[in-house]
């Protein structure tokens, strides 16, 4: 990202009150033109809320959004160079799909003609060509997904917003659909803000992620910055699976960090410094990817393992996924890919060895 | 074969369509009666079928509640429409309250407190600035209208409310003026419940006594209060046969309603 390019949306100071209630306090983001930038929260996180202001659904009780270098805050949408494309997509029932995709061009007052070749066009670009006559209710869930992109995209908005996209998708249906919306971004080079509950879809869409909680954002990164240095325990535990165990720092130094964490079996020593000299007590956090599991205890030396029973264990095809219980009666996951067909699976209540490499081990202050 | 449950709930249906059409089919039935008494057959005829339409003040009784009731149904309409779109839309204003209130109360308020009052409101303009100079169709209506509009309101209101507001937020985002929305998209959406709200308003208007009586004047006697006038005077046969044609006209009315409204869900 280039420090000096002006970013395409700024958002500064925005907060929106409910009486004493503030779905959204105090939020800052800057996102780049042509970027397909993520928001993640749970619901009731105050994500939707923040896009609405974007839309001009909602006015801000406070702050500024730009847009292009242009105040929007106080723009109403209907003058917004914004489109947005609702969870339930919000196809006017009443309307032919031709009509839903041409009913913003309409509003232009563009001519007949050319409504009639840029429908055909984006029909084409969402493959529904055949089906402008139809009604929303002939449709199914996939078709009116892309009715509605469609039609949050025929105004060639300067951003488009998305509402949980692929929500109302199956599961088959939505990995396809991502790419293709990916797909269509890239080609149209439109700025996108996707707002979701679902992390595997904003890890696998997205340039960048604001992961949000209480109305505030907890961090913003790339997929893979987040996932692998998330900045809380709550970033931590929010993005896919993690190990979480309460540690005390017993020393530090310029160049490593030793700690007790009784859960990993003692003593444990990490090449990173802790500047803060105040803090004692951290959680180490591990995924569950990042361990090995094996029925032999580990030969090398060197190696930090602890041993445990297997209380459970789900198959997945491609990979297992197991629940460990350590001797001091913690409850570990593992996970492992099952690489050889033929292999003897771990079965419950075999005895395992859990082994890991301290580097993947991430310091979360508390 | 039915069993047990089946049967039961089909006697009780029964039972329902019996307890409700079988005064109606009466009527209809006693109106061909070849007898001056009614509550003796005196085989079939048509004869209070035609004295009906030689009854000079029974056909400008009704043309005069049919009149009253097709205005009464369309302002109504609009106006409850208008307020079912506040009540429904606008979340936050001054005295929302206070609205809500006052568009319910016709509906729980007895006819003969609404009455009253609005004849005493009619007395008091009439002596304040002279209009209503003389009181009938005119004010009639305007009484019509006043608790009409409140059930259509209350219609427009829970269609309203089953409608998701994204389907408005997005026409907006479109590039449509909020006024625009309400032509495009809101409009349309309610339109069957717009007819449903005519219909019963036209029903309401056509089918008042109460209220009509307060309000009435020399020479504007509604459908109803000549029924209820001659009634107390005897029940006559011709009345069933204009009871008959009421029935037959309600029945057509719905049906064609009823076709409108599956035609525009269809599309």
């Amino acid at each position: 990202m280039n420090e000096e390019q002006k970013s395409y949306i700024e958002i500064r100071g925005i907060s929106k009150y409910f009486g004493n209630f503030a779905a959204v306090d105090k939020v800052d983001l800057d996102i780049n033109k042509g970027e397909l930038f993520s928001i993640l929260g749970a619901s009731g996180s105050g994500k939707t809320t923040l896009l609405r202001m974007l839309a001009g659904l909602e006015t801000p009780s406070e702050g500024t959004i730009k847009i292009d270098g242009i105040d929007m805050t106080q723009v109403p949408p209907y003058k917004r160079p914004v489109n947005i494309m609702f969870q339930n997509y919000a196809l006017f029932p009443h309307m032919s799909v031709f009509d839903n995709i041409a009913y913003g061009l309409k509003k232009e007052g563009l001519s007949k003609d050319i409504i009639e070749d840029k429908v055909a066009n984006i029909l084409s670009l969402v493959k529904l060509e055949e089906y402008g006559k139809r009604k929303p209710n002939q449709l199914s869930g996939g078709q009116s997904q892309r009715v509605a992109l469609a039609r949050s995209l025929i105004k060639e908005p300067k951003v488009l917003l998305l509402d949980e996209p692929m929500a109302a998708l199956d599961k088959k249906l939505r990995q396809s659909t991502q790419f293709e919306l990916v797909d269509i971004q890239f080609q149209l080079g439109v700025t996108f803000i996707i707002v979701t509950h679902d992390q595997e879809e904003a890890m696998t869409l997205s340039d960048r992620i604001a992961i949000m909680e209480q109305g505030k954002f907890v961090q913003i990164g790339e997929p893979n910055s987040i996932y692998e240095n998330p900045n809380s325990n709550f970033v931590a535990d929010f993005i896919g699976n993690i190990n979480l165990f309460n540690a005390k720092i017993t020393s530090t130094n310029d160049d490593n960090a030793s700690f007790y964490c009784e859960a990993l079996g003692g003593e444990i020593v990490i090449k990173k410094s802790i500047q803060d000299q105040n803090v004692k007590d951290v959680t180490l956090a591990l995924r569950p990817e990042k361990m090995i599991i094996q029925k032999e205890s580990p030969s090398d030396e060197d190696t930090n393992f602890i041993s445990g029973v297997v209380e459970d264990f789900g198959y997945f095809g491609n990979l297992s996924i197991y629940r460990v219980r350590t001797n001091n009666g913690d409850i570990i996951q593992v996970s492992k890919q099952n690489r050889m067909r033929t292999e003897q699976p771990i079965k419950w209540e075999d005895e395992v060895y859990l082994s890991w490499d301290n580097e993947n081990l991430i310091i979360l202050e508390k | 074969m039915l069993n047990k449950r089946s049967k039961f709930i089909f006697s009780m249906l029964c039972f329902g369509f019996a307890f409700l059409y079988i005064p109606i089919a009466l009527v209809v039935i006693y109106s061909f009666n070849d007898s001056k008494l009614v509550t003796i057959w005196g085989g079939w005829t048509l004869k209070w079928y035609v004295e009906l339409f030689n009854n000079e003040n029974i056909l400008n009784a009704a043309l005069l509640s049919f009149r009253i009731a097709a205005i009464t149904a369309t302002f109504a309409t609009i106006f409850g429409t208008m307020a079912g779109l506040i009540l429904a839309r606008l979340k936050q204003f001054r005295g929302r309250m206070l609205f809500t209130g006052m568009i319910a109360s016709p509906l729980v308020m007895p006819e003969v407190i609404t009455g009253l009052s609005l004849l005493l409101l009619f007395v008091s303009l009439q002596d304040l600035i002279g209009w209503p100079s003389q009181r009938g169709m005119n004010t009639i209506t305007i009484a019509h209208i006043t608790f009409s509009m409140a059930y259509v309101a209350v219609i427009i209101q829970s269609r309203l409310t089953e409608i998701n507001e994204s389907l408005e937020e997005a026409a907006m985002d479109l590039g449509a003026k909020p006024a625009r929305v309400i032509w495009d998209i809101t409009l349309p959406i309610i339109f069957p419940a717009m007819i449903s709200g005519w219909l019963l308003s036209f029903t309401l208007s056509l089918d008042d006594l109460v209220i009509s009586s307060f309000v009435s004047g020399p020479g504007s006697t509604t459908l109803p209060m000549l029924i209820f006038s001659k009634v107390r005077l005897g029940v006559a046969p011709d009345i069933n046969a204009l009871a008959t044609i009421l029935i037959a006209i309600v029945t057509i009315g719905v049906c064609i309603a009823a076709a409108i409204i599956n035609k525009k869900n269809k599309n």
